[in-house]
């Protein structure tokens, strides 16, 4: 505890900083949310059809997805994003980091919304789905006038909660080298310049552990980057 | 062919699925016993204990874990404290410490939950039957509660499992972080990361089954 540091803290600039990585962190978790709810939709939907060549992708999908951890398809994503899209974008595509956090993020929220979505279908009584089909209604329409109105509503509660997930989770964007809020206030902003040319120069540089050189203090920066490949 | 690279990097892969087991058990063991005490803490008849227990649950559910780990790796150290005088022992103390006090919170919602679903007519007759507040719940509240909170605990448990890949970000070399050292020196991206997820899906799995297999004994033997 060093109070005369503490003034930096009513700096303007470096309230600005944070102020960018608030921005930053709230534009990825709007992007996921996004993304993730039509995707988490369809599997729901995926998961509770009739057909088993679309139910049994989908229970994998969601199945797989759920049992791992969010940091291993963001990194994955980080290290690898690019050259997954080079087929459909051209040899030289590069996938922007935010959007490497934003697809690793997505990916794990769909899987989990999805079974958000299911809860709520599931949960419905059975005689709205039946008296919707009996009205004559076909299966899209029953749900899009019965089934989905209702079930979205049951649904707010936990939604919101996986919504406060998300949002904490942008804090691991900051591991492949996103400036959203936590890596803003980590140890790197010591050595941002450092860090980001190091992190803007190529992933491989990286293969993150360039970036994932974090120094305790007193610890030299060799001794901690030996450290952490012991 | 995934899993395959796990031989050739045993150490890293091995080596740190052990640590990521070790940082999950520990963190569990902490999570389970800080819920308890927080979820007491929480209905306890006075006030003061109420809004502590209050505090506790809002700040650690609703910050990242990421910034937790960060605070005890890096902030404690600032203030004087120290998990140890060797930077990896601490490193490790420090995610173990994240992961107990993170799930801790989650947990003594779950216990929280438990102990109100508690029938008021048990903890009445404990009473009149002259138990004191702390012997009813230890041997009647308490008892009723945690077999009550098996199946949600088990989902804390799995995405505690999950979350210890946090721990690679302050510099833990547990799973997640061996794959990547792997990735950096061999650049198989897909092979170390299947290789992980392999691994990882061998940790919660296993741990799903057993949470559902509880869930259905504990329904019947209501």
């Amino acid at each position: 505890m060093r109070p005369d540091t503490w003034g930096m803290f009513v700096d303007p600039a470096i309230l600005r900083f944070f102020g960018q990585g608030l921005l930053e962190t709230l534009s990825i978790a709007a992007a996921s949310t996004l993304l993730s709810f039509p995707a988490g939709l369809l599997f729901a939907l995926g998961r509770l059809s009739r057909r088993a060549w679309i139910r049994w992708p989908s229970i994998a999908y969601i199945e797989a997805i759920r049992a791992l951890p969010v940091l291993l398809l963001i990194v994955y994503f980080g290290i690898k994003g690019s050259t997954l899209f080079r087929p459909l974008f051209g040899s030289d595509f590069d996938l922007p980091r935010f959007w490497a956090g934003v697809l690793g993020l997505s990916l794990y929220t769909s899987a989990v919304l999805a079974e958000i979505i299911r809860a709520g279908i599931v949960s419905l009584p059975r005689g709205q789905a039946e008296a919707a089909r009996a009205l004559g209604l076909s299966y899209a329409q029953s749900l899009r006038h019965v089934i989905l109105p209702q079930a979205l509503r049951l649904m707010v509660p936990a939604m919101m909660g996986q919504l406060t997930t998300v949002i904490k989770d942008t804090s691991l964007v900051g591991t492949i080298g996103v400036f959203e809020l936590s890596a803003r206030a980590g140890p790197s902003t010591r050595s941002s310049s450092t860090r980001s040319r190091c992190c803007s120069s190529s992933r491989s540089c990286t293969s993150s552990s360039a970036s994932r050189c974090r120094r305790p203090p007193g610890v030299s920066r060799s001794a901690a980057c030996r450290a952490s490949h012991r | 062919m995934p899993g395959a690279i796990a031989f050739q990097f045993p150490d890293l892969f091995f080596g740190g699925l052990w640590v990521t087991i070790q940082i999950s058990a520990l963190g569990l063991a902490g999570a389970l016993v800080i819920g308890t005490a927080v979820a007491l803490l929480r209905i306890s008849p006075a006030a003061p204990l109420r809004w502590l227990g209050a505090a506790y649950v809002e700040f650690f559910r609703n910050t990242p874990l990421v910034v937790q780990l960060f605070f005890l790796f890096l902030g404690l150290p600032l203030v004087g404290l120290r998990f140890s005088s060797d930077t990896f022992e601490s490193i490790f103390r420090a995610a173990a410490t994240g992961m107990a006090l993170y799930h801790g919170a989650y947990v003594a919602e779950v216990v929280r939950g438990g102990l109100l679903g508690v029938d008021k007519g048990q903890i009445e007759a404990a009473r009149s039957l002259g138990l004191s507040y702390a012997q009813m719940l230890r041997y009647v509240q308490l008892p009723q509660t945690f077999r009550a909170v098996v199946p949600p605990v088990g989902n804390i448990a799995i995405a505690l499992v999950k979350n210890t890949s946090l721990a690679s970000t302050i510099g833990v070399t547990e799973l997640l972080f061996g794959a990547e050292i792997v990735e950096s020196r061999t650049f198989r991206a897909e092979e170390s990361f299947a290789t992980a997820t392999l691994l990882y899906l061998l940790l919660t799995i296993p741990l799903g089954l057993a949470v559902n297999y509880l869930e259905r004994r504990l329904l019947v033997a209501r």
